[in-house]
């Protein structure tokens, strides 16, 4: 207990809150947003400290009340550039102020960013599991792949958004490209690498060719599935947001993009932030996803 | 008719050379019911045989036949387990079972099937260990499960290869016990494959001694099944049996170690 509340992380969490008592020498926008953050963090902090004793989670979260700190303070203090370093109180109130259209950015690429994926999935999934099966196809495919899949998608993504009729199209296009190619070439080196012991106890169970490919193969290829998953979504998230940085109307990407247009840096931090956020919660996800399908290990 | 009936066999690996055969004209004939052990040494061929009862590999010339007919892969009529643990690490012991089941072709509903698995589990002792996946079992439950698998595949043949070949002896024992009380219960037809001379008296009804591409000789064996180490193993019978099929592995050992010499 003594532990839990008399420690570096809870000093420094003061320390930020007490920083909030320094006359601001510049002009702020509500304090609110800003104080609802630093209790937040602090609230996670506690939930998971007080689970698990881990110097790690200490660690970070006094890395993290450091920073806010020390930020806060300097800008109070108007120690930093009045453009490009806003004070993070005015930085939180565009999560208020902008809140509208920051929920439909999110709506809107998440929405881009499950077709794109999924679709990669489906298709990375199935044709890999199929050409890894059968080694004549995988002969002829696999150096194919070699040599399209290293092409980064941000390279053609210009071309894609200029070719293709609709920004939609085209983001979903480039994302399935750099979902695709990864998920395809890692199915068919792991079908390809499969544990012959499986195979054959398999076989003298007479098991016919789709029983074989989706109630064997399947389940055994989709730890790798998942653990490629969640490094899929960055790419992907990558790639969206380059592309909405060039022609979209809506997104994450053009939330940045547009504000960094009139320089108004404020709400640009804040479009990064965001896309912290959504990063940070989609891969939670997965790892969670991971966890409720992964049961079991390797013999 | 007998229930095997293994015809003029010869079998090379493909990509090895032809001369270097691994079975070489070999035949032999399995009762329905009887228990029958392939022995000898590593690298003689009895895994070999195995492979080509279970359908895995295809003969070059000759042909096994079951209930008369030639087979030409694996079939329902055989259900096998391997040295290695071969259960599927993603599906716990009793949906192993399961698969088994379901693979046996015969058709059970749902609550029938699931009742046959946990059926078939307790028949090797593993009644309550259904809802654990197999890296949660030690070795010897793993080789259990795989028995009540084979056992669920409903088939009339058994073909076990060094099943307990990995497993520390006094477990062993225990399941070679197992092994020989099953096959006469669910009165199944085994070939067993094994280097182990007292587990193959243990378990056999004829012993075949095979020596590098050939059998060498067959030896029956006359105590009642199921067995019981403990009954046997200090008997007259045993001894001189053990003693016969010593010198039979031994001398062609020593055959072996006289030709690496020469050459």
């Amino acid at each position: 207990m003594k532990k839990l509340i008399l420690n570096r992380g809870n000093l420094l969490f003061l320390a930020a809150l007490a920083v909030l008592a320094v006359p601001a020498q510049r002009k702020l926008d509500s304090v609110a947003p800003y104080i609802i953050v630093l209790l937040l963090i602090e609230a996670a902090f506690l939930v998971s400290y007080a689970r698990k004793h881990k110097k790690s989670t200490l660690d970070i979260v006094t890395a993290a009340f450091l920073f806010l700190g020390v930020w806060d303070l300097a800008s109070r203090l108007n120690l930093t550039h009045p453009v490009l370093v806003p004070p993070p109180e005015n930085v939180f109130y565009v999560f208020v102020s902008q809140r509208v259209l920051m929920a439909q950015g999110v709506v809107s690429s998440l929405k881009l960013l499950l077709i794109g994926v999924g679709l990669a999935l489906i298709f990375g999934v199935l044709l890999g599991l199929l050409v890894g099966w059968i080694p004549r196809l995988r002969g002829a495919i696999l150096p194919i792949a070699n040599v399209i899949s290293p092409i980064p998608p941000l390279v053609y993504t210009p071309y894609v958004v200029a070719v293709m009729p609709t920004f939609r199209a085209a983001s979903i296009f480039v994302i399935f490209c750099a979902v695709f190619w990864p998920t395809f070439q890692n199915m068919v080196s792991r079908v390809g690498s499969i544990d012959q012991k499986i195979i054959q106890s398999a076989r003298v169970m007479n098991v016919s060719t789709p029983t074989m490919l989706f109630g064997v193969i399947l389940p055994y290829c989709k730890p790798s599935i998942l653990s490629g998953l969640s490094g899929s979504i960055r790419a992907a998230l990558l790639c969206l947001t380059g592309a909405e940085l060039l022609g979209a109307s809506s997104g994450l990407g053009y939330f940045v993009k547009k504000f960094s247009d009139y320089a108004d840096y404020t709400k640009v931090i804040a479009g990064i932030v965001l896309m912290g956020v959504v990063v940070t919660i989609l891969s939670a996800f997965v790892s969670l996803l991971q966890r409720k399908l992964i049961k079991w290990r390797d013999v | 008719m007998s229930k095997i009936n293994i015809d003029h066999i010869s079998f090379h690996y493909p990509g090895s050379d032809q001369r270097e055969t691994a079975l070489d004209d070999v035949s032999l004939s399995i009762e329905a019911g009887e228990f029958v052990c392939l022995l000898g040494p590593s690298g003689c061929g009895k895994s070999t045989l195995l492979s080509l009862l279970e359908g895995l590999n295809q003969a070059d010339s000759g042909e096994i036949r079951i209930d008369g007919t030639a087979i030409t892969g694996p079939g329902r009529d055989r259900a096998v387990v391997f040295q290695h643990y071969s259960l599927f690490p993603w599906l716990t012991a009793q949906k192993n079972v399961l698969f088994g089941i379901r693979q046996s072709g015969i058709r059970h509903s749902r609550e029938e099937q699931r009742r046959l698995a946990d059926h078939y589990l307790s028949c090797v002792g593993l009644g309550s260990a259904g809802g654990r996946y197999p890296a949660e079992l030690s070795g010897g439950m793993q080789q259990r499960v795989a028995i009540a698998r084979a056992l669920a595949m409903e088939a009339d043949i058994l073909l076990m290869d060094e099943p307990f070949g990995a497993i520390d002896p006094k477990l062993r024992q225990d399941l070679q016990e197992l092994v020989s009380r099953l096959s006469v219960e669910h009165q199944k037809t085994v070939v067993f494959v094994t280097h182990d001379i007292d587990e193959a008296i243990l378990l056999a009804d004829r012993i075949v001694v095979m020596e590098p591409k050939h059998i060498r000789a067959v030896v029956p064996v006359g105590f009642p099944r199921p067995r019981r180490r403990d009954n046997i193993a200090q008997t007259e019978d045993y001894i001189q049996l053990r003693k016969h099929l010593m010198s039979l592995f031994y001398e062609q050992v020593a055959d072996e170690i006289y030709e690496e010499v020469v050459l």
